[in-house]
């Protein structure tokens, strides 16, 4: 029987021949792109144990963001923005463009990266629950996202596995519907979303390895898992070139990364309000 | 929303406006005497998010005089009339916006339209500007 991460970076494959390539795209050639600096105040929950926030500092957040789009090429910086690691960074190629909807060829961060001393906003403290612990390393996944405009909403699904890092081979269902309403000045957004991940993939993450093994640390070896999630954030011009956010994030995960002596919680909850200069 | 929070202050000469006797005779009062009339319009800037999108903001207008005056503060890109005022020296008026341009708010005779530059005693002007250029199709659509 094929594993999934055969059967899908063979339809990467097929996908990136030329006989695939559609020829009735209408990709802008202007060159756009967008630089933000954010200055925000996070409260996250942290999934993994040790990330727990005591200081001022462990809130604040100082983050730069470059977003850029060239005839179908795009960089994004979506997903951990308030990490402000550069492997958080979403760069994708647009397979398909259609009136309602898009096929995208995606590199994108799933599941954050975590080592003995860094863990979500904390960064450069020995983390005395992690010590002796293997870096997990930002891996990003690569995979076709299908991706439909709605009225005012949209919604994608992204299929994709580790083909480049090789860190952990595994693979990734992604789906997230966002809906955005206008009132007054104001953008309010609201999405739920759901992650599969593959056994591969939860294992990097949140198993535990032999060599890792320590008193309060057994060893494990989780299945496959699962994340869902809730979000909503607005959004507020305060000026011509400075943008309000606030907003809030709440992700629920399986039993079986739940119980990695890795995780600290079932439920992880994270805040955010920032202030962001848009250049 | 209204980042430069500037008060403007339109100082306009009734010269010009007096200068017309048919405007008067129009009004069906007597010639008046020289005034000035201090307008105030804050804030006089509101931002969007998105170019093209309506501005919304809660916009405070406050005109004084030195003589009692008769006039009507119009919306000038609707010619919408917003409120009146017979023989005040000053007024108020709490101007609700939402525009995606720039709105420019005139003080008028009674009777006059916008139509009628001349007749215009003092103007101003909230400038509608935006965060990002157009609706981009591709955004943000993650917090995190």
């Amino acid at each position: 029987m094929f594993k999934p991460y055969f059967l899908i970076s063979s339809f990467l494959a097929l996908l990136c021949c030329p006989v695939y390539a559609s020829t009735d795209q209408d990709f802008s050639d202007e060159f756009n792109w967008n630089l933000t600096i954010e200055l925000g105040l996070v409260k996250d929950s942290t999934l993994i144990v040790g990330g727990e926030q005591d200081d001022f500092d462990d809130f604040a957040a100082l983050s730069v963001w470059i977003d850029l789009y060239y005839k179908g090429f795009f960089i994004q910086s979506n997903r951990y923005r308030s990490s402000g690691v550069i492997g958080a960074t979403e760069i994708g190629y647009e397979l398909h463009l259609d009136k309602d909807f898009e096929i995208n060829i995606i590199n994108k961060n799933y599941l954050a990266g975590f080592d003995q001393r860094n863990v979500g906003l904390i960064s450069d403290q020995e983390i005395a629950e992690l010590s002796g612990i293997d870096t997990r390393k930002f891996a990003p996944n690569q995979g076709i996202r299908y991706l439909r405009y709605l009225d005012n909403a949209v919604a994608w699904v992204d299929v994709s596995v580790d083909l480049l890092t090789g860190y952990h081979r595994g693979w990734v269902v992604d789906a997230f519907y966002n809906r955005t309403m206008e009132y007054r000045n104001w953008d309010v957004s609201y999405g739920i979303g759901a992650s599969l991940f593959s056994e591969d993939m939860t294992d990097y993450f949140f198993g535990v390895d032999s060599h890792e093994i320590r008193e309060n640390r057994p060893f494990y070896e989780p299945g496959s898992g699962y994340r869902v999630e809730l979000e909503a954030v607005a959004h507020y011009p305060i000026a011509e070139d400075w943008l309000f956010t606030i907003g809030s994030t709440f992700s629920h995960y399986s039993n079986s990364i739940y119980d990695s002596p890795l995780v600290a919680r079932q439920n992880v909850l994270r805040f955010k309000m920032s202030v962001s200069y848009v250049f | 929303m209204y980042f430069n929070c500037k008060r403007i202050a339109v100082v306009v000469g009734l010269f010009a406006f007096i200068k017309s006797g048919d405007a008067q005779e129009q009004l069906g009062k007597e010639s008046m005497p020289v005034n000035d009339i201090e307008m105030i319009v804050q804030p006089n800037k509101c931002v969007a998010l998105t170019q093209g999108r309506r501005c919304y903001a809660q916009v405070n207008i406050t005109w004084q005089s030195e003589i009692p005056t008769t006039v009507c503060l119009i919306e000038s890109n609707t010619s919408l009339k917003l409120n009146c005022w017979e023989q005040k020296r000053q007024g108020q008026f709490t101007y609700e916006m939402a525009s995606a341009e720039d709105v420019t708010l005139s003080l008028m005779p009674l009777g006059s339209s916008p139509a009628e530059e001349p007749l215009v005693i003092t103007s101003a002007t909230i400038e509608v500007s935006w965060l990002y250029e157009g609706s981009a199709r591709k955004r943000r659509w993650r917090l995190f």
